[in-house]
């Protein structure tokens, strides 16, 4: 299988690692073979260096040049629409799911498990 | 500081033992109704309710006793793992409960030979039924307020760390 999403300036990237976590950001320029410049001026990423072990590369592409200013970047976002097209990949909906176990209180923990052996509970039964 | 003598015990002294100079502290995000889990003794890992703070520091908590089997307890804080759990205890009084009400029975006089030909069996610990009668009217409000509901439930169940669970990653 060839390789479709290349490391290129408007890559959308997820931050994976570090204070920015679970932030997308673009990316605006190529350091070296690791690292690359980022930039998210509607998530709040401050335009960075960033190692591409710490990135997770999405299929979603804005179209700028190499090195494109913040502001130039903004406006690209928000023609394109990237927030929207994010939030329908489903890759942003198993990240937000994932998000939301790991706040689960111990309280909603217990609620899920009840649900779980409710649920196994019932398709047992039918089952017979 | 210097060291102090009991020359004459007298009523005063004994009383002082009960009240510690520094109480515990308790935890700013504990209130009454506050689910608890225990987290060593007899009792780990059993959710509790919060009821209020002793005066000799140590935290009283109830299972409910018809819930979770856990009575009228006392513990000391550092025993007890928050959540933020609460549940509705304005219906609960206790006033009554206090140090004094977890005082130990004297001991059986007499060598352990003497008892042994004296019963032959170990005499299993009795409850009073000044003390069931607490547990009931201190529950009572409790168990209505939970009846039939999930938190019954959640109280009956044990805290247990499943696979793939990292305590310090989890929010209580």
């Amino acid at each position: 299988m060839a390789i479709t999403r290349y490391v290129e300036p408007g890559r959308v990237a997820l931050v994976n690692y570090g204070k920015n976590v679970h932030k997308l950001g673009v990316i605006v320029d190529i350091l070296d073979e690791n690292r690359v410049l980022l930039d998210g001026p509607t998530t709040g990423v401050a335009r960075e260096v960033y190692p591409l072990k710490r990135l997770y590369l999405t299929g979603l592409k804005v179209s700028i040049l190499r090195g494109a200013r913040t502001k130039t970047l903004s406006k690209a976002l928000e023609k394109d629409n990237i927030s929207e097209k994010w939030e329908k990949t489903s890759k942003a909906k198993k990240h937000a799911l994932k998000m939301k176990r790991t706040s689960l209180n111990d309280y909603d923990r217990f609620v899920v498990s009840n649900l779980k052996r409710r649920r196994a509970f019932e398709l047992r039964r039918k089952a017979k | 500081m210097v060291k102090r003598f009991d020359w004459y015990k007298g009523e005063e002294n004994e009383e002082k033992k009960q009240q510690p100079q520094n109480p515990t502290k308790l935890r700013h995000n504990v209130q009454a109704g506050q689910v608890l889990v225990i987290l060593s003794g007899r009792f780990r890992g059993k959710r509790v309710v919060f009821l209020k703070q002793l005066q000799s520091g140590y935290i009283l908590v109830t299972g409910p006793y018809k819930v979770n089997g856990v009575p009228l307890l006392r513990l000391p804080q550092k025993h007890t793992l928050t959540t933020s759990k609460i549940i509705d205890v304005a219906g609960v009084n206790t006033d009554n409960v206090t140090d004094a009400y977890f005082k130990k029975d004297k001991k059986v006089k007499g060598t352990k030979e003497e008892q042994f030909f004296q019963d032959g069996k170990k005499k299993k610990a009795e409850v009073s039924q000044e003390k069931k009668d607490t547990q009931k009217a201190v529950d009572a409000s409790i168990l209505a307020a939970i009846k039939g509901k999930t938190e019954a439930k959640y109280l009956r169940d044990v805290f247990t760390l499943h696979k793939g669970q990292k305590a310090h990653e989890l929010v209580f």
